[in-house]
């Protein structure tokens, strides 16, 4: 078979690890973005990354992009940015469109790490402007230092909501509170404790029921839930603001996966349709894999390491690295992603991921 | 109205970038170049980007990354430019989209 | 998921004609299981244009064309009324449709079946010069010399129309099953008995074979083409190209379009050069077909400016040798019907379901169904192309 060695769609963390893996090994890498530069969501995290060391704890997200990145560009990696991918053909080819121009690229291996979309929420007035995905607003004030808004209400206590509202507060906007529908707060206890002490409020059991104003919002009301999650009546309350963000979860981006004719799995765990995938990122359909938040909505730094796995897949597979270091490679990642994965949310997480790979293991 | 985040604790001050002028519905705005047309509409605390087909309601940004189309509107006469994900060249015209935009037929 | 035991009449295909069929026969009060091994639409009825078309193509065969005109005359007049009849807004506008002439070989053409046809009683039928097409249509590129002009024919939302009949059957009592393989029609002693599934048999003396160009494959008899061919939709644009056109480019493929009543213009066709055998079941478009379909658009729509395509599908529709579908009892086993063989289905649609009823019900039919008798197919053994496209089946079906 004809074509590049080894193709990446999508230039966010996942992609930029797979793409410096597989280089370091040997392999020429043409990795695809359609912005006009390179990171995905990581230059919009701007607070400091958990873990340990090795895992970049302690560094920023744009850090460690402009890191990676700078490495690829040393490996030599072929990056092509302002580049949308929008079909795949004979599980082998890709439809690119750049500058207006269509393209068809075959490659005798894809890696597709495209990510994930922030989910909607619909609620009377929620198409108002002033109304937007908290990935959303982040992306405005962290990369094009614009506040969509300045009393600012958050939807969603999981770590996109309280993260955001905290870069919310720092970009110099008030947020009037975060909503939780669920009795107890979504994300990490230590985000929840810091907005919590810069005087914003987390009101669990908790929705909003309308968006008000005539063009755009300038009212929210919202109220109680009972303990089957049904409004309460007579519990509601008026609140002032400008931007209601939605922070209720991400989706993976997986058309490409659809397409193609990749196996999927539903995992509500991680986010829903997910393409099956075995233990080094494989889906269904050989030659083809996944990584990062297209292989289940997780963190950058899981993200990171299923690029690292995938990459490595690949190496092997063109006969770069043997099937010795190949399995050492793999050891390390898994530990790494075992190490992770630990808590109640990263536990969910790997167990859901077991039942997916268990699927599919070869 | 400016909405610019010039201070910031951990992003430090806002670069010097080159500025360019841009006519939003016939009135001339300033922005800086390449900057997403939808950052630079924000900027100036601008809300409504397009109006719907049907019931011409308002629509804004919602996802900001290209995605959803909520922030169309007509650069330069095209309709339908997600504005974004688009980057703002010097003199480009914008105008709010109403509906589905007027597409020129050429005689 | 659990099936019927028996029933009184059982539908396979779960296309337009087939829920066509079981909203007859459920409203009379029949007892009907409809099996569809997908999902409502999922054939041609759902990858079509939506063009309502009273004449499909441009021969000279004066049977061919009466009985055309016949049939999709009375279908048009129940679609009049058939949303208030189904509770459905259907999108059904009668504007019209053109036939393009791109040469002046092909204007010459054109007058003289224009003449053909008004001679055999075709009032609605017009010739119109380059300007009256361009009036009519300005999208249209100054290309067309002009067209051929069927005032009473239209378009219609195909989804809202095979939906609506569907969810009427429903309401009568007929009882829909999705996702449905039917593996075999159950035929003992030259009688059917009734059918087996995935999820296993249905007893019933009736079995209606409306799976189009899947027929053959559970009734191996008849002799039923499938036919591939590939669409694309662009984003909504402001309502320009209402009335919906074909045109054969380059002498080699006919290509219909028309617009959505949500502003999609659909450009469909594309038999692409059939240099190797054509799976004409397979559902995925390459690249070369958009590519194909979009430099098509663009020839089509020269005048338009720049839009953005956003889907891509293909379908397989079904052709006889005659051009014609076949609607009747299968010659030699007693319960099994045959409505399948459709091109042109949303023109049929209404008149097959009302037919059907009646030859079930009555006996008897208020339009004669003896045109589209299934033995004139029957163990024909027609030797189809090997390789076929559009271009190549027009071609051998003599128009």
């Amino acid at each position: 078979m004809s074509g590049a060695e080894l193709v990446i769609v999508g230039a966010g963390p996942a992609g930029l690890t797979a793409a410096l893996e597989s280089a370091k090994s040997g392999v020429e890498v043409v990795l695809i973005d359609e912005n006009e530069r390179p990171g995905g969501q990581l230059f919009k995290q701007i607070h400091k990354f958990f873990g340990s060391e090795e895992h970049q704890a302690g560094r920023r997200g744009y850090e460690i992009g402009y890191e990676l990145l700078d490495k690829c560009k040393e490996a030599g990696v072929k990056i092509m940015l302002n580049t949308t991918v929008w079909g795949i053909f004979n599980k082998n080819t890709l439809g690119l469109v750049t500058q207006n121009k269509t393209k068809i690229l075959q490659a005798k291996n894809i890696i597709l790490a495209t990510g994930a979309s922030e989910n909607p929420l619909a609620f009377p007035g929620w198409t108002l402007p002033g109304v937007m995905g908290a990935g959303a607003a982040q992306t405005m004030i962290n990369i094009h230092r614009v506040l969509p808004g300045r009393r600012i209400l958050m939807v969603g206590s999981g770590n996109v909501g309280l993260i955001v509202t905290y870069q919310l507060l720092q970009a110099g906007a008030k947020v009037v509170a975060v909503l939780e529908a669920m009795p107890k707060v979504g994300g990490y206890q230590v985000h929840a404790s810091k907005i919590r002490r810069a005087g914003v409020p987390i009101l669990t059991s908790c929705t909003v029921v309308e968006a008000k104003g005539a063009d755009s919002v300038d009212e929210a009301i919202i109220c109680s839930l009972d303990s089957q999650g049904k409004n309460i009546k007579h519990t509601e309350k008026k609140l002032k603001i400008d931007l209601i963000c939605l922070a209720v979860g991400l989706s993976p981006l997986a058309e490409l996966c659809w397409m193609a004719g990749c196996k999927f799995k539903y995992l509500s765990a991680l986010g829903g349709h997910i393409p099956v995938h075995d233990e080094y990122m494989q889906t269904s359909i050989d030659g083809l894999y996944v990584a990062g938040d297209l292989a289940g909505v997780e963190e950058a730094s899981t993200a990171m390491e299923e690029g690292r796995l995938a990459g490595v897949a690949v190496a092997h597979s063109l006969g770069y690295i043997t099937k010795q270091e190949m399995e050492e490679r793999k050891k390390v990642i898994w530990d790494s992603l075992q190490f992770l994965r630990t808590g109640p949310f990263g536990e969910m997480r790997q167990k859901a991921k077991n039942e997916l790979i268990k699927k599919w293991s070869k | 109205m400016n909405m610019r985040i010039v201070e910031h604790p951990i992003l430090g001050k806002l670069e010097k970038k080159k500025k360019i002028k841009l006519w939003v519905n016939g009135r001339q705005l300033e922005a800086y170049e390449n900057e997403p047309i939808a950052a630079a509409l924000a900027n100036t605390g601008l809300k409504v980007f397009h109006r719907t087909q049907e019931l011409n309601e308002p629509r804004g940004i919602f996802c900001a990354i290209g995605r959803c189309t909520d922030c169309v509107m007509i650069v330069d006469g095209q309709p339908n430019v997600r504005t974004c994900v688009t980057p703002a060249k010097n003199g480009m015209r914008i105008q709010t989209q109403k509906g589905l935009g007027k597409w020129s037929v050429k005689k | 998921m659990v099936l019927p035991e028996k029933t009184a009449i059982i539908i396979i295909g779960g296309g337009v004609m087939g829920c066509s069929i079981a909203y007859r026969l459920a409203k009379a009060g029949q007892n009907i299981v409809l099996l569809e091994s997908r999902n409502i639409a999922s054939g041609a009825s759902g990858r079509n244009g939506g063009m309502v078309m009273q004449l499909d193509g441009r021969d000279f065969d004066k049977d061919a064309i009466l009985n055309r005109l016949t049939y999709t005359r009375k279908n048009n007049r129940i679609l009049e009324n058939l949303a208030d009849e189904l509770g459905a807004d259907l999108e059904y506008t009668k504007c019209g449709s053109l036939d393009l002439a791109w040469t002046e070989k092909e204007l010459e053409y054109l007058q003289k079946l224009v003449k053909f046809q008004k001679k055999l009683g075709d009032t609605e039928i017009q010739l119109l010069d380059r300007k009256e097409t361009k009036e009519k249509c300005p999208l249209i590129t100054s290309c067309a010399l002009g067209s051929r002009f069927r005032s009473s024919d239209g378009t219609i939302n195909p989804f809202k129309l095979t939906y609506g009949f569907a969810s009427r059957a429903k309401k009568y009592g007929a009882k829909i099953f999705t996702g449905v393989e039917v593996k075999k029609i159950v035929i003992k002693d030259g009688e059917v008995k009734g059918v087996e599934t995935a999820l296993g048999h249905i007893k019933s003396n009736w079995v209606i074979n409306a799976t189009n160009a899947w027929a053959p494959n559970l009734t191996g008899e008849i002799d039923i083409l499938p036919l591939r061919q590939v669409a694309v939709v662009t984003e909504r644009v402001p309502a320009l190209a209402v009335f919906p056109f074909e045109a054969m480019l380059d002498n080699q493929v006919i290509f219909g379009t028309t617009q959505t009543a949500t502003g999609g213009l659909i450009v469909g066709g594309l038999g692409t050069q059939a240099r190797k055998k054509i799976d004409h079941y397979c559902e995925d478009v390459s690249f070369a077909e958009i590519q194909g379909s979009a430099s098509i658009f663009t020839r089509l729509f020269h005048d338009l400016g720049e839009v953005n395509i956003i889907r891509s599908w293909a379908g397989t529709m079904a052709f006889t040798a005659d051009g014609l579908p076949c609607i009747g009892p299968s010659p030699g086993i007693k319960g099994l019907f045959i409505a399948a063989g459709f091109s042109n289905g949303m023109a049929f649609s209404a008149i097959v379901g009302k037919l059907v009823a009646e030859y079930i019900i009555d006996g008897r039919n208020s339009l004669p169904i003896a045109p589209f008798d299934p033995k004139r197919f029957w163990k024909r053994k027609i030797k189809w192309p090997g390789i076929y496209n559009y271009t190549i089946l027009a071609n051998f079906l003599g128009r």
